[in-house]
């Protein structure tokens, strides 16, 4: 049977969703960064990207390629929020919709004709709708793929519809350059480009054994895009419940004392966090960025001893933090991130003698939260 | 009054990257505290003893020599009794650096009266207990009582020390910081055993006693050991290199090598000749130099390529050993500067070697003086500007890329308080932690950081070098001395500098290169161009870009302006060319082009005759003050001296005395402060006569060669590399000079650059990325089995030898051009890579009993222009096909380097490729930068003062083009541009525009 897959691509998400927050800075350069004059740029608006800043670059040297952007402090939870709301108004149209990253959906309505109308209108009907009720306007691609939607959203501007018919797929891509296709990474197209191989209908044009001369075992692979080949479902993502405490240092820090004191406060928040729900973690991720940009993280169990106090749970990441810890390089950000969440059963012992302590610590933490729930959250805290 | 106490273990900064504080400093803080004997024992070493017994002597304290020799295992304080204590000491600490299995109780001698050990090891001490006097080595500190207890017990004598590791209590942070450099570690993560206590500074005696309360015995012993110790004396006798031959009578030998040499430097001898060479000799046997001559005269014996210079050039006896090539008689060298009676300290001769010949020669001398008796001079690296920043931010945990940022704005040789002034850390901004990285980085100059060895120095003994001096290994793995060559000489060590040169290497490769495409033979020690007609004409128009000492744009512009070609203007122009002496330069050129001038001073007259009346050379400066003030020669030396040493305390004195010796002499007040002025622009710069004629005609060598033999001597200065412009400037250069250059190609290219008749052909080397064994493995193969003739043939003939990326490399720069038949570069590509690719597959086809079945290759289009030109940047570094100018991108009309000088007074727009830079200060301390540009016609050089300077310094690279606007200004006929608005241009990566193709 032949599919229709619609892919719907808001471009800038992160700034898009921000300019709807604030109108007034829609047509200058906008750029999502957190404060600081160190700090890294983590999204662009159309105008800023005309002035030649990007994703990635330090925010003093956007300042000096153009001296009047706005700097927005980005707010993650309210993009993923939106998003989330984005992937729920599709909702409506199919059951398989996939949000595939910030601002990029792909909708499965193969088989809707008679209830929905037809495909293109439908996809046309999509857009309009999302772009009356969250004002974003998006490039829409229909295809019998998501590989050819996807390039075919790319080719147009926000707004319009790029409709590829069933067969005419290897036609549209042949003379759109390699990069085009998703899956085609740097590595590959400069190996493209070291064969002077830029369009896609150069390379849907060899023979596989030719290919496969030169590219070995991804011949296969990299024809069949070429080819406008592409069989993936769309796959309806279901997010496991998670507590994650992310934190910016204010300043990039290298002192281990400091940075202990700073990832205990995370701890304590996702600790009040846990027993506010009642849950209690199987294990934890915990992720260090370091101020160049490196990223190192570590999964754990959490032990069953150590989730009913702050102090335990501390004890039990602080030899993960010990063991990714190793550069001389700055840290910029944490992240520990509690998952596996249970409702805590813990049997009693039979034993007093033999969990005297952990069960000191519980009372100790139990005493503590009763304060911070009476007199809020600042009003006691570990000495350092 | 008796001292209480005295400090008998002390760490300076020469315990590297342990101790923070010079010898200087750790003298003045101890006469401060109110002590008058100090001990320096540094880490393994005597590093910085010479400038510890100076610094003693000024300050008035009674220095004790020791050491502290730290081994894996244990440690201990070595102190000298007795001058033979010093040398055991320096023995020790030589087999601890020399020898693998070095262990402490068993490196000390069998039993010495001449020493006294100090250690908190008691097992140590109780191996050496009986043979050498002992003490128990207490540091106040958490184990001083069980350590005391020990030395109850062991009944081994106590001593106080402090470990001093600073100063003050206010030096820890700072030694906390040269830890962690060290360790690799940061502030936060140091641990225990990686730092001293924070005690461990300078304390008074009355600081010490309070932490011994219960043993003033302890505090007594140091007292004690300190008197039983001798006082090293801030003077050493010289020490001459001995040369040992079976011939008894060196001076015999000496006399009767100059004799023989006669017939070949001069032909015939003549009484002129005659009554030198016996000047000369008696000078130098008086002074003890024999052995020292025939030393150099064996030296350069086994090389043919070398020159001599510095001020022994100046004597005839070198002259006819052969050691320089210049003739001190036709040019009138003094002897006079090299060998004087009244001159006190220890003259040197300086050799030069082609760069790539030094290690071998090296060799050969250790070889037959044998490693005890040689040595190399050390250099003491310490913390630069940028070094010391980058160290200090890793400290800090600053990402590598933002500490790029920040030390690139840096200039070379000064953190310039900071960096914060300079124009261009404008918009840069200094968040925190970057002020405390300046400041911590500012004191962390000047302190050494390791020892690495000097460039060419070499000390040869009558015995044993590590009698003097310890010895160790460097990292090259020769073994050195632990002096930097000032201490070296200041310990009377006399040294002989055998020094790599680029360019003896470029003539020699050039010469090789006429032979070979020629037949022409030209012989280096008789080869005297200095009156060829070619040569003299590149070097008045100021074409020298490659002519040794004579390229850099500054002595091009010189030469260009003064447009004299001979001999002794060039060896004028050598030693002229400094950066204070700018007015003086310009005052030269107005005399040499007809201006009337008086002599300052009639006395002057005579000695200034040569030069238009202005000082140029060190003699100069002597002779002038004898002549003026009346000084002896042995004064106006040291006038010299204190002179030549920037900032030097000795100058302010010598002022006084020659202004008093002038009015003595009744010289008018003016004169003598013009004089004055003369002799401070020789400050930091100044060459002797015999070493700039020396160096000049190396220049007349090199230029002589680049006139008639263009080919090979572009292609030889570009190989030996090192010059003063980057491998593109000089291809430029040839361009200009009519030589084509060609690709490398497989079958004719050689590893370097060749150069035969008008063409020159890129090398292998040249090849970015390129191993070193593919193209050795390649040339070999070549040579054994005649050339290639196609690429399967290539790769199936270096199978294993050449990798993929190779194979890349070689047909993206065009190598493979000549043997791929109809292919084009990217169809070559393609069948590299299926090649590789199907041997790694199946090693069926690694056995030849199969031939494997040919390679199919789709078609596939051919690279465009703007391709190609990216590949070169990558393959060679350079682009080829097009100049980076023909891609620019351009609306206004330019106007040529070529017509610069019809535009005389007026402003112009230039277009530029940058070529090299220069970065000075103005008299004020601001920054400005001469440039140096070309263009498709030619190359012109440019300013920027101070203003636009601080505008456009951050825009300025060497990768770009760049639009210039600026105001043409001529002096002496000569162009340059006074730039006031500098662009940065785009350039069009479609290819170049047309028309502006050559």
């Amino acid at each position: 049977m032949v599919r229709n897959i619609v892919h719907l691509q808001v471009p800038d998400f992160c700034a898009a969703v921000e300019e709807l927050r604030r109108p007034e800075l829609k047509r200058a350069p906008l750029v999502l960064a957190h404060t600081g004059e160190r700090a890294v740029i983590q999204g662009v608006n159309g105008p800023a990207r005309k002035e030649g800043i990007r994703e990635g670059m330090p925010l003093f040297m956007a300042r000096r390629l153009c001296r009047r952007i706005c700097v927005v402090d980005s707010d993650f939870y309210h993009y993923r929020e939106k998003q989330l709301e984005i992937v729920r108004e599709l909702g409506a149209w199919s059951p398989l919709v996939e949000g595939s990253g910030p601002g990029s959906y792909f909708i499965d309505i193969t088989g809707t004709r008679r209830l929905l109308g037809a495909a293109p209108d439908l996809a046309c009907r999509m857009e309009k709708e999302l772009g009356a009720k969250t004002g974003l306007r998006a490039k829409v691609g229909l295809a019998t793929n998501k590989l050819v939607s996807q390039v075919g959203a790319r080719c147009i501007e926000a707004g319009g519809l790029g409709c590829i018919f069933p067969g005419s797929e290897e036609s549209f891509l042949s003379p759109l350059p390699v990069n085009f296709l998703p899956g085609v990474g740097e590595v590959t197209a400069s190996k493209l480009a070291g064969f002077n191989i830029v369009e896609i209908g150069q390379l849907a044009s060899f023979p596989i054994d030719m290919l496969s001369a030169v590219f070995g075992r991804s011949a296969e692979r990299l024809l069949r895009l070429a080819k406008g080949m592409d069989t993936a479902p769309v796959f309806v993502a279901r997010q496991a419940p998670e507590i994650s405490v992310a934190k910016i240092l204010e300043r990039d820090e290298i002192d281990p004392r400091r940075l202990k004191a700073a990832l205990f406060e995370q701890v304590e928040e996702a600790g009040w966090d846990l027993r506010l729900h009642n849950r209690c973690p199987g294990s934890f991720r915990l992720e260090i960025r370091y101020a160049d940009g490196v990223l190192v993280d570590t999964r754990k169990r959490v032990p069953s001893w150590s989730v009913k106090a702050d102090r335990t749970l501390f004890q039990s990441v602080l030899p993960a933090f010990q063991k990714i810890f190793r550069r001389r390089v700055a840290v910029r950000r944490l992240v520990i991130e509690f998952s596996e969440l249970a409702v805590p059963f813990t049997q009693l012992s039979l034993f007093t003698w033999e969990n005297k302590t952990t069960l000191k610590e519980r009372d100790l933490q139990g005493a503590l939260d009763a304060i911070r729930l009476k007199f809020g959250k600042k009003t006691i805290a570990w000495a350092n | 009054m008796s001292p209480d106490f005295v400090h008998l273990h002390v760490h300076s900064h020469y315990s590297m990257m342990h101790g923070v504080n010079s010898p200087e400093s750790l003298c003045r803080e101890a006469k401060k505290a109110g002590f008058s004997r100090l001990a320096i024992t540094d880490r393994n070493g005597f590093y910085g003893l010479v400038n510890f017994l100076e610094a003693a002597a000024a300050t008035g304290i009674d220095p004790i020599v020791g050491a502290r020799v730290k081994t894996s295992q244990t440690s201990a304080v070595i102190l000298a009794k007795t001058p033979q204590g010093y040398e055991i000491v320096s023995d020790i600490i030589t087999r601890r650096h020399t020898e693998d299995d070095f262990s402490l109780p068993r490196g000390f001698p069998e039993k010495s009266p001449d020493l006294i050990v100090i250690s908190p090891d008691p097992e140590l001490l109780k191996s050496l207990r009986g043979r050498i006097e002992c003490y128990l080595e207490i540091v106040p500190g958490p184990r001083d009582r069980e350590l005391l207890r020990i030395a109850n017990e062991i009944r081994i004598a106590p001593v106080a020390t402090n470990a001093v590791h600073f100063a003050g209590k206010n030096d820890y942070p700072l030694h906390r910081l040269l830890r962690a450099i060290d360790c690799n570690k940061t502030l936060g993560s140091l641990s225990r055993e990686d730092t001293a206590l924070p005690g461990q500074w300078l304390k008074s005696a009355r600081e010490m006693s309070v932490c011994f309360p219960d043993c003033p015995e302890a505090l007594a012993n140091a007292v004690g050991i300190a008197a039983a110790c001798y006082t090293h004396p801030n003077r050493f006798p010289t020490v001459f290199p001995a040369y040992r031959d079976k011939n008894e009578d060196h001076l015999a030998l000496l006399v009767d090598k100059c004799r023989k040499a006669i017939v070949w430097r001069y032909g015939k001898t003549d009484p002129g000749i005659e009554k030198r060479l016996l000047e000369e000799l008696e000078l130098i046997s008086a002074k003890g130099f024999v052995d020292y001559f025939l030393i150099v005269s064996d030296i350069v014996s086994r090389r043919a390529i070398h020159c001599g210079r510095g001020s022994g050039a100046a004597s005839l006896v070198s002259y006819l050993l052969g050691i320089t090539h210049v003739d001190p008689i036709t040019h009138d060298l003094q002897f006079e500067r090299f060998l004087n009676p009244e001159r006190m300290d220890l003259p040197d001769i300086d050799v030069d070697f082609p760069w790539d010949e030094r290690d071998g020669l090296f060799e050969e001398l250790t070889a037959h003086y044998g490693d005890h008796r040689l040595a190399f001079i050390c250099n003491h690296t310490g913390f630069r500007a940028r070094g010391s920043v980058r160290e200090v931010a890793k400290v800090y945990g600053i990402p590598a890329s933002e500490i790029k940022e920040a030390t690139s704005r840096l200039s070379y040789w000064s953190a310039q308080g900071g960096g914060k002034t300079h124009p261009k850390f404008q918009n840069f901004p200094l968040s925190p932690p970057w002020p405390e990285i300046f400041d911590l980085a500012l004191r962390l100059e000047s302190i050494p950081r390791n020892i690495s060895t000097h460039c060419g120095g070499v000390v040869i003994v009558p015995d044993r070098v590590s009698r003097y001096v310890p010895v160790q290994i460097s990292a090259k793995g020769v073994r050195i001395i632990q002096w930097e060559k000032d201490q070296a000489e200041k310990a009377g060590l006399v040294k002989i500098d055998l020094l790599g040169n680029r360019t003896l290497a470029v003539i020699r490769d050039a010469i090789e290169a006429v032979w070979r495409n020629t037949g022409t033979r030209i012989d280096y020690a008789s080869f005297n161009p200095v009156k060829d007609p070619r040569a003299q004409k590149i070097i008045s128009r100021g074409d020298t870009m490659g002519v040794f000492y004579l390229e850099s744009p500054a002595m091009r512009l010189l030469q260009a302006k003064a447009g004299r070609g001979d001999f002794d203007h060039a060896v004028i122009h050598s030693s002229i060319i400094r950066p204070a002496a700018n007015r003086f330069i310009r005052q030269y050129l107005l005399r040499l082009h007809g201006e009337p001038f008086k002599a300052l001073h009639p006395s002057l007259e005579k000695i200034l005759a040569q030069s238009y009346g202005i000082l140029v050379y060190q003699e100069d400066v002597v002779r002038s003050a004898m002549a003026l003030a009346g000084f002896t020669w042995g004064e106006a030396d040291r006038l010299r001296k204190a002179i030549s040493k920037k900032g030097s305390a000795q100058l302010a004195d010598c002022k006084a005395r020659f202004e008093r010796g002038c009015e003595k002499n009744s010289v008018p007040a003016d004169v003598v402060e013009k004089v004055w002025d003369m002799f401070t622009s020789f400050a930091g710069y100044s060459f002797c006569k015999p070493h700039s004629a020396s160096y000049a005609l190396v220049s007349y060598k090199s230029a002589y060669l680049k006139a008639r033999h263009p080919a090979e001597f572009m292609a030889a200065v570009i190989s030996n590399g090192g010059g003063y412009y980057t491998t593109f400037a000089y291809i430029s250069e040839s361009r200009r000079m009519g030589l084509e250059v060609l690709l490398p190609d497989i079958n004719e290219s050689a590893l370097p650059f060749t150069g035969v008749g008008k063409t020159l052909r890129i090398g292998f080397k040249q090849l970015q990325g390129l191993r070193k064994t593919a193209m050795e493995a390649l040339i070999c193969e070549r040579n054994r089995s005649g050339p290639f003739f196609s690429i399967e043939e290539l790769l199936e003939r270096l199978r294993s030898k050449l990798s993929l990326a190779d194979a890349v490399i070689l047909a993206k720069s065009g190598a493979l051009d000549t043997i791929c038949g109809p292919l084009n570069r990217p169809r070559i590509l393609w069948l590299i890579e299926a090649w590789f690719n199907r041997v790694n597959v199946s090693p069926v086809f690694q056995t030849s009993l199969f031939r494997p079945p040919r390679v199919k290759i789709p078609p596939l289009p051919d690279f465009s222009p703007p391709q190609n030109l990216a590949h070169e940047y990558e393959t060679l570094g350079f682009p080829l096909s097009v100049h980076p100018l023909e891609l620019a991108v351009i609306r206004t009309p330019t106007v040529a380097a070529s017509t610069m000088a019809h535009y005389i007074g007026k402003k112009i727009t230039m277009l530029g490729w940058p070529v090299t830079r220069k970065e000075v200060y103005t008299r004020e301390g601001e920054e400005m930068e001469f440039f140096t540009f070309e263009d498709l016609s030619g190359i012109f050089e440019t300013v920027f003062f101070p203003k636009p300077f601080a505008r456009f310094c951050q825009d300025l690279d060497m990768s770009h083009v760049y639009q210039l606007h600026g105001l043409v200004e001529s002096e002496f006929g000569v162009a340059t541009l006074t730039v006031h608005h500098a662009r940065r241009i785009p350039t069009n990566p479609a290819g170049p525009a047309p028309g502006l193709r050559r």
